[in-house]
This record gives C-alpha cells, structure tokens and sequence, in this order.
C-alpha cells in the first residue's frame, strides 16, 4: 500500500491546528488515523464570528428627473459579524458520515450613496450628491450538506466535510433616494434612502473541520472552522440585471457537542 | 340594497331647498338639503337626527370652536364614523347661538356596509404605499378609512398620503386585498418641467404648473410668481391687460397638454424671464425687480403675425417689431412685459439688405433688457429721456448681455440683439464692443444732441456701455484712442457688481454721465478698495469714452 505523507484528511486536521494552535501536536496525527469512530451520530451547535466572502458590493440605479436621468450609486459593506449554526452528522460506516447543518448570519452596516440629480432649469447641469444610509442589514441562512470523514482519538475526534451549500440570503437596498434642493437649485442634499428588502437563493459549497472533546459520554465542547460560498442575484428596481453578490464567508466558531 | 348619500347643507340666509338626483342604479345616489333658520322644522329634524347619530356613536365630534367673528356662536365638526371606522367625506358642520342650532352643514352616508376587521395589517398598507410612491414611509401607520366607492359600495382602505420632489398623493389601499383604490394629487398644482423648443429651434426645460392634465407656464420652482401669458394674437385683450382694465386669468396663460412645448414665443419668453430672475439672484443677491419677489408677467402673441402687413405703425412699432416693459402696468399697476412678435412672413429691407425679424422673446439679451428696466424703475428709478434715458438704456445692456455671458456663455456677446434678425443691421442691433460699427457713439464727445427718441436715448447708451465693456475686456477707444487695461473676462463679475451697484443703488433719477462715472467709481471702491483693478479699469473706460 502506498503511503502519502499526508491523507486528506490529516492535511485538513494539520490546517485545522494551525487554526487551533493549542490543540495542535503532530504526534496526534498517527494516533487519531487509528482510532475507530463509535457513535453513532453527534449534534454540534455554535456560536462565532463569519468572515463574508464578499465584503463589498454595489448597486448602479438610475430614474428620470427634469427630464434627464439621475444616476445614484451605492456602495455596501458587509462587515463580519457573529452567526449561529446548528447541525447533525450520522456515521454511516467506518470513518464516514453525512450531515446536514445549518447556519445564520446577520449583520448591518450603513451604505455610501454617491449620485447627480439633473438641475430643474437646465440640460447637462447635474448635481452631485453624497451620503450615507441608515443601517442596512444583510441576512444569510445556509443549508450546509456535507459527507464527512471523522477521525477520533478518546475525548476527542475531528470531522473533516465538504460539500454542497444552499443560500437563501436577504439584503436591505437602497432602491431610491430622496434629496433636498432649493432655489436656485444649483445643489442637492442627500436626504435619506427608499429602502427596499430583496432576498435571493443559489447554490454553493462548503468545506470545513469540526473538532469536538467530550466531557462526559454524551455531552461535550467543539470547535468549528467552514468556508462556504456561492452568488446570489438580488432583484432590484431600475437595475438593468439586479445586483450580484457573493455570500457566504469564513466561519470560525465554537459550542457544545452531543454525542449519541 | 340601496345605499343613500344624503348631504346637508345649511346656510344661513338660505331657504330651505330639496334636491333629489336621479341616480343609475347601483351608484351612491345623493339628496341634498339645505337648511337654515328659515326652516326651523326642517333644521329640528336635522339637528335631533345628528344628535341621535352622535349618541349611537355613528357621529364623533372632531372640533369644537367659538367663533371669533360672532362670539356668542358656536360650531361644532362631527365626523361620520362605521363600527368605529371614519367614513371618508362624511361630515357634519352644525353651527349653534346660546345651544340653539342655527345651521347644519354637511354630508352622511346612509346604508354602509362594510367588514370592517382588516385583513391587511397597517404595517403591510404602508409597505404598499412605500413602493408605489417610493417614499420610505418610516415608522408612521396609515389609518383605516371607509371609503365610498364611485361604482357603488364601500371598502374599507387604509389611507396616508406620500410626498416626494416629484409627487405629493395620497393613497387609499385596500385593506383586504391591498389593492390601490384611489389615488390623487394632495397639491391641486404641482410644479413640473417640460421640454421646450425656442424661437431658435434650441432646445430647454421650461418650468410650469401641471394642471389637470395641462402644464401652464406658471413657474413654480421660483420664488416670485412668474407667468407668461399667451394673448393669442389678440391686441384688445393685451391693451386693456395693460392698462389695467381687465384681469389676465389662467385661461390667457400659455399652456399645452404635451411635455413638449412647441411654441418658441412661450418657450423662450418663459425661461428667460426665469433665466433673469436666476442671474439678478446669485449674482446680485436681488429677488426680482423690486428686490422683494415681485411677481413678473410677460405677454406673447398680442398680435397675429399675418396682421403685419395692415397694421398701424403704432402698432407695428410697438408689438411687432419691438419689446417692452411697462413698469405701471396691469391691474396692480405692478408691470407687465412684452414680447414683439417679430416680422412673421414679411421680408424688411434696410438699404440693400433684406432681413426678416424674429419674436423677440428668442433673445436672450433682450428678454433680460426688458426685465431689467423694471429692476431700474424699482431703483434708480432713471428718466427716460436724455442722458439719464441714455443711462438707463445702458444699463439694461449691460445686465442684458451679462445674463447672456451667464446662461450661454460659449454663445455670448457684446452684441445686442444679434438674434433679432437674420443678419445683424443698424437700427435693431448696438455693439458694446465697437458701438461705431453700427453707427452709434462710443465716446461723450460725439453724442448725439437732437430731441428724437427721447434725445437719442438708445443711441447714445453705447458711450456707458462701450465703457462697461472696456472696464472688462479692456481694449482702445476709437474715438479718443485711449487704451485701458480691463479686469479680464474672467473677473466680468467684479464689473458687472460695480455696475449694479451704481446703477441701483448710488444713482439718481436724474443722473448724467457724469454722474454715473462718481457713481461706479465710488461702487468700486466700496466693493474693491481705492487703488484696486477693478476702480482703475473703470476709471480708464470712463475717461477712454469721454466720461470726465
């Protein structure tokens, strides 16, 4: 039998301990390859911090004033923020399993709205505009597939998995603007963005480790790392095609583990 | 069933009067009463009728007042309500003296039938409103409102209403269904732009009214009432305007159902008014003629163009071939002005050269000419006749061709008029630049002295002119040979406030050119400083054009 250096699986195990320092030793690999994976199924739930896949992003709209075409666009960040996630993973035979998971991740941040409205007297006179939204929240859940191969040594096992990802994510856009202006007109003043709700769903994937130490026979703490990503389309008003995005992000966390 | 709309309306000095319509069936039909202390029994029927409503609670008093003409009465406002619900337009107005009623005024729905337990949360009704007007509605909630339906019914609606810069409405949304069941204009005006061709076939916005489905040239973005009415080619009706006999009313403004306007005369003479008032305001800080937002009128086609050939001359001079502003006129004596309607078919001949004319609104500079001898009757208030006439002429050409450096500055000039006519001839035409070239003076030394046109008042306004315009571009005097050294066209706006401020404020009524020169030169010291570039330039010009 021919030996690589390293399996699939203790390559993500060596990256997971680098992500973990404290629970890294390379002696462990070898030990944990030997060990059989005896239950039958765990739940794990956590709680951490997602990194999104995209964190900017920008919407170009367009709507007739005086006569001419006011262009306004929006500048969107989304910031990390904290996610909960929540899923299963059944044995299914020997050192494999699938599970299914389930994460959600909300956070907000205000946009940068940059426009030029048409003057109300005169053709090719536009006025800029600059400012900033209220808050606009980005929502995602995720439905994560995954086929795993889980490594245990005593208290502990690691599961590595991968697989498809579905996304149904929300996102508050600034579908308009209102401005002030006054005589003469020669400037306008962002007042505030129409905001409006657009969700939208895709497809995507995902790819991560789980390491869990039991406590007691059933019960114990873990940590998560998953990468998980996939585009989205947001419907939007006087857009010519919506507004893509990427969704998504670098999940790294942490929870409680039930082993049955 | 059938539903009955009654509507009670009292009046005072009223007998009573019972209407009934015929109605189409399935339609709200309506009876009106009106009723008064002339028909005390009717109006006692009336009045316990509305108390009994108020006591079963169809009827909530929404207002109650003294009043302030008549104190020993008092009027009371009840609104009709359904299942507590308000119905929309149902109302009562009931006037009272020491408790006795004296009147009702109002109107009630009779036989409203309606479920009255929303399907739709109020949240969800102004979500609806949000998008259909695009406003973010916030956190406030539109209110449940039963509304008679025109084909016949009731439905109950939530209603709020939304105003953004380019509509203000109020919606009625259906509270079962979410469907919009009225909208309309909160503003029975609204301001509007539409696109107009000029008298030069060059296109621009034009601001007007929408009414009703037609757009007025009644400016609404401006802060003075601007207007400009179409006369339509009739002379009487724009002579007894003038002298203030009749009212100009909105059927004489010019108007079209389309957002394209076609008529140049309108076009031009609309916007220009407007293109004057913007430009005495950022640059001069004045708000209109007199400075405090008078409002300014203008009139086109006060005569047919195919009439040219057999009017008078006094009437060709006057509303063909010329354009002017009355100071006194109108009704409020507050100035009207008016824009020749130029040549029309005929063909003038001027030596050897023929030329047609132009409507006079399609210039620019002439537009602001006119407008500005009412800013100089508000101020300076200058004579028209000799030197003083002359001044005021200048002036007006000065703000004239500024107005046009300001709006159209790759087209701009020192020529007046240049777009009166299709070539350039003496007569129609003044050069500030190089007033000799079409014959009129640019030096005090060769004025002209006779008594015609008020003692040369148009031609002689070229030496104040020609010197306006030395102090900014500089150059030589043709005349005197003396040089001056301009503060660039770049710095115009430093002359153009010197001039401005001596026309309109230093200036007497009678003033020289003499008179002027202290003035202007005092102006630029206030504004610029003894010593300054703009004082010596202005000094320079006076004394090139013979000004001492």
């Amino acid at each position: 039998m021919t030996r690589r250096l390293l399996s699939p699986a203790q390559a993500g195990l060596y990256l997971l301990f680098l992500l973990f320092p404290g629970v890294a030793h390379a002696q462990w690999l070898g030990h944990f390859a030997q060990a059989q994976w005896l239950d039958r199924a765990r739940v794990s739930i956590n709680v951490g911090v997602e990194q999104p896949a995209a964190t900017t992003f920008s919407t170009s709209t367009t709507k007739p004033v005086y006569l001419e075409t006011a262009t306004i666009t929006t500048a969107y960040s989304v910031p990390k923020g904290q996610f909960f996630d929540g899923g299963v993973l059944v044995r299914v035979r020997g050192h494999f399993g699938v599970g299914v998971a389930v994460s959600a991740f909300t956070k907000s941040d205000a946009a940068s709205v940059s426009g030029a409205i048409p003057h109300p007297f005169l053709f090719n006179t536009l006025r800029p505009i600059t400012g900033s939204t209220s808050p606009l929240e980005r929502s995602e859940t995720a439905v994560h597939i995954q086929a795993a191969y889980v490594i245990t040594s005593g208290k502990i096992d690691v599961a590595i998995s991968g697989g498809p990802s579905f996304f149904n994510a929300g996102q508050d856009l600034a579908a308009d603007v209102t401005y002030t202006e006054a005589y003469p007109y020669d400037t306008a003043s962002f007042a505030g963005a129409t905001v409006s709700k657009a969700s939208a769903t895709s497809a995507g994937f995902n790819a991560g480790a789980d390491v869990g130490y039991k406590l007691s026979k059933s019960v114990g703490v873990g940590g998560l790392i998953r990468f998980s990503r996939g585009s989205v389309v947001f419907p939007l008003a006087n857009t010519a095609s919506g507004v893509s995005a990427n969704v998504g992000g670098l999940q790294a966390g942490a929870g409680i583990r039930f082993f049955f | 069933m059938t539903r009955v709309r009654l509507i009670v309306a009292g009046l005072l000095a009223l007998a009573a009067v019972v209407v009934t319509a015929p109605r189409p069936a399935g339609q709200v039909s309506s009876l009106a009463v009106a009723v008064g202390m002339d028909n005390i029994d009717r109006l006692r029927d009336w009045d316990v009728r509305v108390n009994q409503l108020a006591r079963t609670g169809d009827l909530q008093v929404r207002d109650e007042h003294q009043d302030t003409l008549l104190p020993a009465r008092r009027h009371e406002r009840l609104r009709q309500v359904y299942h507590g619900v308000p119905v929309w337009g149902g109302d009562v107005a009931r006037q009272s003296e020491r408790g006795v009623t004296v009147s009702i005024f109002g109107s009630l729905y009779d036989g409203v039938a309606v479920d009255t337990d929303p399907r739709l949360l109020p949240e969800e009704a102004r979500d609806i409103i949000s998008r259909l007007s695009g406003v973010d509605m916030g956190t406030r909630l539109p209110q449940p409102l039963i509304l008679p339906l025109p084909g016949g019914g009731y439905a109950l609606t939530y209603r709020d209403q939304a105003i953004s810069v380019n509509e203000a409405s109020v919606y009625f949304i259906d509270a079962m269904d979410g469907s919009l069941r009225l909208k309309y204009n909160l503003f029975e005006n609204q301001s509007a732009v539409v696109t107009g061709m000029g008298v030069l076939s060059d296109s621009k916005k034009v601001s007007v009214r929408s009414t009703a489905g037609t757009f007025m040239a009644d400016d609404q973005l401006r802060p003075p009432a601007l207007q400009t009415y179409d006369m339509r080619g009739s002379i009487n009706a724009a002579l007894n305007a003038l002298n203030g006999f009749t009212s100009l009313t909105p059927a004489n403004l010019a108007q079209d159902p389309s957002t394209t306007w076609l008529d140049g005369a309108n076009v031009d003479a609309h916007a220009y008014e407007g293109f004057t008032y913007d430009f005495f305001f950022k640059r001069f800080g004045r708000q209109g003629l007199d400075n405090h937002n008078t409002r300014l009128i203008g009139m086109t086609h006060t005569v047919r163009p195919q009439d040219i050939f057999t009017a008078p001359s006094s009437i060709l001079g006057l509303f063909y071939i010329n354009a002017f502003y009355c100071p006194d006129c109108g009704r409020d004596g507050l100035g009207m002005m008016v824009f020749g309607e130029g040549g029309g078919p005929a063909t003038f001949i001027s030596g050897s050269v023929r030329f047609t004319v132009r409507n006079f609104a399609g210039s620019l500079d002439v537009v602001a000419h006119e407008l500005t001898h009412g800013v100089t009757a508000f101020s300076s208030n200058l004579l028209s006749l000799n030197e003083a006439g002359a001044l005021n002429e200048a002036f007006s050409d000065m703000m004239g061709t500024s107005v046009e450096f300001s709006v159209k500055p790759a087209a701009a000039n020192y020529m007046m008029g240049e777009n009166l006519t299709s070539v350039v001839v003496a007569g129609f035409q003044r050069s500030l630049a190089d007033p000799l070239s079409l014959g009129t003076p640019d030096n005090y030394a060769i004025r002209l002295l006779d008594a015609a046109d008020n003692g040369e008042v148009h031609a002689n306004s070229t030496i104040p002119s020609h010197a306006f315009y030395l102090a900014i571009e500089g150059g030589t005097n043709r005349t005197s040979k003396l040089a001056v050294t301009g503060v660039g066209a770049a710095n115009r706006e430093q002359i153009e406030k010197i001039f401005y401020r001596g026309f309109t404020q230093l200036l007497p009524s009678n003033a020289t050119f003499a008179t002027a020169r202290a003035a202007t030169i005092q102006a630029a010291r206030d504004l610029y400083g003894v010593g300054s570039a703009p004082e010596r330039a202005v000094i320079q010009a006076w004394t090139a054009v013979g000004v001492n």
